[in-house]
């Protein structure tokens, strides 16, 4: 029994229940139901509890099925995307045919556990596709921040991390278990991501939007071509050279091209650049410089269907080596945390060091091999740092380090020489397959430091 | 073969000197004198005209540094693309830079408005103006002026480039006389190696407009500044409303100028390099045009300068005159002496033709000598008396035939109203309006 909920009589027996009291709905109560129907009397509330039963990471919770039951008020194309449909009359027919699919996919499934919490979205996600036949398509939504959502695992990103939500789709391009198909395209800001653009012709010039256009005139009879505004007087538009009225286009004169000016600085051209002003962090962009998102709609594929099936399990899988004398990542975070303040107070400057090794996944599907390496190169790093150095892995892809007081030029040149050992190492390793990009970089650490801003970036390295 | 020399000979040494002018009065009577001594005699006064002003050519020269005007330089073109980044390089090194370049695309159906947008964009042009229709050169001409700042044009031809100093040197004559509305650029030929037919060309230039305008400038009577090359003070062409609808524009506006009663010079100093024809039939047909204008605009359009009104001048009416006279009158002559001589001298018309190239060479030898002596170039431009010979083919017969051909067809039928050189649109109204 749920609380606020009206259980619906039905032929199968489920369990399928009528929520229209939203007051102190907690959704553990969902996990022993077969079936939801929300009632759209509150859309606030039916979108709010949707997305917390589709956010919720227990399968018998975000898998199950669920109905909007709309009598008359538009649904959403989030809420339409993130529920099993909508209902104008509650019908038990179209909710016991999808409890019975969820039920039957949910068969094949064999429990699944990670630590990578990219694996764990990507399962979930592809656990909900496989059992509902559903596509992740893109849909249009004013109030997101791209202008356009995945609603389903926007979920478990929040409004600025578009880009991380769009690299997980892509992971699961790379590894062959979506198959994309494109709907559209769209650009956003590159600064902040944001798809709420004002697209504007501006001077060529100065990038002033107050500029106007005018067209040109030809008055063929005398060869005179000027701006319309040298032909205007009060008896129409008379020929500034040979003072014919122009009577006809196409006989006597024609407009062939327009001419714009600039209000600011007087600058004339035909072609106006175009630059977008984003509407949320304000960054002026040329409109070839804003960044290109392409809109895939995604189905699962073979490897995609058994992934949902069997759980993500080596691919990418991101495990927590325990490396001797390696922290591990949450830990770093901290340590940074408060070394950033440390040199708040003291004035001096630290470092922190990265090495990404950007291997493709084919090369570390070989699980064993793989953590060799990154135990010979931890080894490596570790013998050749101090003691107060401290060191973390992170996504199976990044070292990191931070080098209190170690000074720039000393960390730079230790990071080149890192880098070089490295590539050796992974050349001897990995010899016919020289598909690495091997990245070094390191960040001043000093009073002026932001510790989100650098927690951001090293998310993203 | 040594029977006709021997032939030849006899009979050129044992025939009267009287009767070889009786034969060839066309080239004693009317060539030698026009072309040959009266050539040498003002190319002399012109050197030493030149001589004697040099320290107020100096001043002026330095005048035009002191003021240092804006100019505008105009370049209409059509499918041109890719004569603009050499045309914007050759201005780049220019010795005078005070300039702004405005580039007029008349409706080109290529890669044309990519290559200038980006030149644009990069600073290196700066306004670039295009019609999606094309509107005829002269009314790109005219939007360009509509929009050129400066207080000269230069108006260009896209695919000429330029000596370094020939901005400068165009520019100079403007401060040596404030009566000077116009000046001309000397346009010589590039591609000379090429093609044969350009390499007469080439000769032809030096000849017609090295020598030609340098003569006719001299005398007050210097007609068409070339639109390859030519500098015009902004007033005035703002005051002439621009250019008129071609073919022939050039010639055309040069009228006007002289009409206010400005004076026109040619400045041979100042010296572009174009590329000609390298075909005949392209040469034919660019021949054919710059005819017909001739007729249309000087007989048709400006035939009040052969009346005597009160804008009558004295300099007009013989520039037109002369025009008229070597061109179409000269031209009837000849072919008038050719016929009187075939039918009366049948028998020596193969020595006559022999002789005749032999006479002709001899003039033009000394022509061509004559300018390289001038030139700034003379050393490279010397070579080009391996064509001399042969230049009485080209010349005397080859062009004067597409002269008279295109005379009598545009007196006859009016056919440059239907060139494909301008758009329908504006033909039409040229027609209709008798321009
Ligand atoms: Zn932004
Ligand atoms: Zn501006
Ligand atoms: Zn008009």
């Amino acid at each position: 029994m749920i609380p606020g909920g009206k259980k619906i009589q039905n032929a199968g027996g489920f369990e399928i229940f009528l929520i229209a009291d939203y007051q102190d709905q907690d959704i553990r109560n969902f996990a022993l139901a077969d079936a939801l129907v929300l009632d759209w009397q509150q859309p606030d509330h039916t979108t709010a509890l949707l997305k917390k039963i589709r956010s919720s990471f227990i399968e018998s919770i975000y898998l199950l099925p669920v109905f909007i039951f709309n009598a008359d008020g538009i649904v959403g194309d989030t809420e339409r995307a993130l529920s099993d449909g909508e209902l104008s009359v509650v019908q038990e027919e179209p909710i016991v045919k999808v409890i019975r699919q969820v039920k039957k996919r949910r068969e094949d499934f064999t429990p699944h556990e990670t630590n990578s919490s990219e694996n764990r979205i990507l399962t979930k996600l592809f656990r909900y596709m496989y059992t509902r036949d559903k596509a992740l398509s893109p849909e249009v939504d004013v109030m997101a921040h791209m202008g356009y959502e995945y609603p389903l695992i926007r979920l478990h990103y929040p409004a600025g991390e578009s880009m991380e939500m769009l690299k997980i789709l892509r992971r699961g391009t790379d590894n062959d278990f979506f198959q994309g198909t494109f709907v559209d395209k769209t650009h956003i800001c590159p600064s902040c991501h944001s798809g709420h653009l004002n697209l504007r012709e501006v001077c060529t010039q100065c990038a002033s939007a107050h500029i106007s256009s005018e067209n040109l005139i030809h008055h063929f009879v005398c060869a005179y071509m000027g701006p319309e505004g040298d032909f205007m007087t009060k008896q129409g538009l008379v020929c500034p050279k040979c003072n014919r009225q122009l009577r006809h286009i196409g006989v006597d004169y024609d407009k062939p091209s327009v001419i714009y000016r600039c209000h600011d600085c007087r600058h004339e051209f035909q072609e106006p650049d175009i630059t977008a002003l984003c509407l949320n962090c304000k960054t002026l962009t040329p409109v070839e410089n804003l960044k290109e998102i392409v809109l895939d709609k995604y189905v699962l594929t073979d490897l995609g269907r058994d992934a949902a099936r069997t759980g993500i399990k080596v691919e990418g899988e991101e495990r927590e080596f325990t490396i001797p004398g390696f922290v591990n990542f949450g830990t770093f975070l901290t340590f940074l945390r408060f070394e950033i303040e440390r040199i708040k107070v003291s004035g001096k400057e630290s470092q922190m060091g990265s090495v990404s090794l950007n291997l493709p996944a084919r090369l570390r599907s070989n699980r064993q091999q793989f953590e060799r390496v990154v135990l010979d190169i931890s080894d490596f790093i570790r013998n050749n740092t101090d003691s107060s150095d401290i060191l973390s892995f992170a996504s199976d892809n990044t070292f990191f380090m931070i080098f209190p007081e170690k000074g720039d030029t000393a960390v730079a040149t230790m990071l080149n020489d890192f880098r070089n050992s490295i590539e050796k190492l992974l050349v001897n390793t990995f010899e016919n397959e020289p598909e690495w990009n091997l990245t070094a970089q390191f960040e001043t650490l000093n009073a002026d430091t932001e510790y989100t801003a650098l927690i951001n970036q090293v998310k993203t390295i | 073969m040594i029977e006709f020399w021997q032939w030849f000979f006899d009979f050129w040494l044992n025939v009267s000197p009287e009767r070889i002018v009786r034969l060839f009065w066309y080239f004693f009577l009317l060539e030698v004198p026009r072309y040959l001594l009266f050539d040498l005699v003002v190319v002399i006064l012109f050197m030493l005209k030149r001589l004697w002003n040099s320290s107020s050519y100096q001043a002026a020269n330095s005048q035009l540094f002191v003021e240092n005007p804006l100019i505008s330089i105009i370049v209409p073109a059509k499918n041109e693309g890719k004569h603009i980044p050499k045309l914007v390089e050759s201005l780049t090194e220019q010795t005078y830079q005070n300039y702004q370049l405005i580039i007029i695309d008349d409706g080109s159906d290529d890669n044309t408005p990519l290559i200038c947008r980006k030149l644009e964009q990069e600073g290196k042009i700066d306004l670039f103006l295009r019609n999606e229709e094309r509107g005829g050169k002269a009314s790109a001409a005219n939007l360009g002026l509509r929009f050129a700042k400066g207080k000269y044009i230069v108006h260009l031809d896209a695919d000429t480039s330029f000596d370094r100093d020939a901005i400068e040197k165009i520019l100079t004559p403007f401060y040596t006389d404030p009566d000077i509305g116009a000046v001309g650029g000397n346009v010589k030929v590039r591609n000379a190696k090429e093609a044969v037919i350009a390499g007469f060309q080439a000769v032809e230039y030096l000849q017609t407009i090295t020598m030609g305008r340098m003569v006719a400038s001299y005398l007050g009577i210097y007609k068409i500044v070339s639109g390859a090359f030519g500098a015009f003070r902004k007033d005035l062409l703002d005051r002439v409303g621009g250019w008129d609808i071609g073919p022939g524009l050039d010639g055309d506006i040069t009228v006007k100028i002289r009409k206010m009663g400005y004076r026109i010079v040619f400045e041979p100093r100042s010296v572009s390099l174009t590329n000609v024809p390298t075909s005949i039939k392209k040469l034919t047909n660019q021949r054919f045009r710059w005819s017909r204008s001739l007729i249309r605009f000087r007989l048709r359009k400006h035939a009040d300068i052969f009346v005597p009104d009160q804008n009558f001048q004295f300099s007009n009416f013989f520039s037109s005159l002369e025009n008229l006279f070597y061109n179409v009158v000269l031209d009837a002559l000849w072919f008038y002496y050719v016929i009187r001589l075939v039918v009366q001298n049948p028998d020596i018309i193969f020595l006559m033709i022999v002789m005749k190239m032999f006479l002709y060479g001899m003039s033009n030898f000394v022509q061509v000598i004559l300018v390289c002596l001038m030139s700034e170039r003379g050393r490279q431009e010397i070579k080009l008396l391996m064509y001399i010979p042969f230049m009485s083919i080209y010349d005397g017969y080859y062009l004067r035939i597409v002269r008279t051909v295109a005379y009598f067809r545009e007196w006859l039928t009016s056919s440059s109203y239907n060139d494909a050189w301008n758009p329908s649109k504006s033909s039409v109204q040229a027609k209709e309006h008798r321009l």
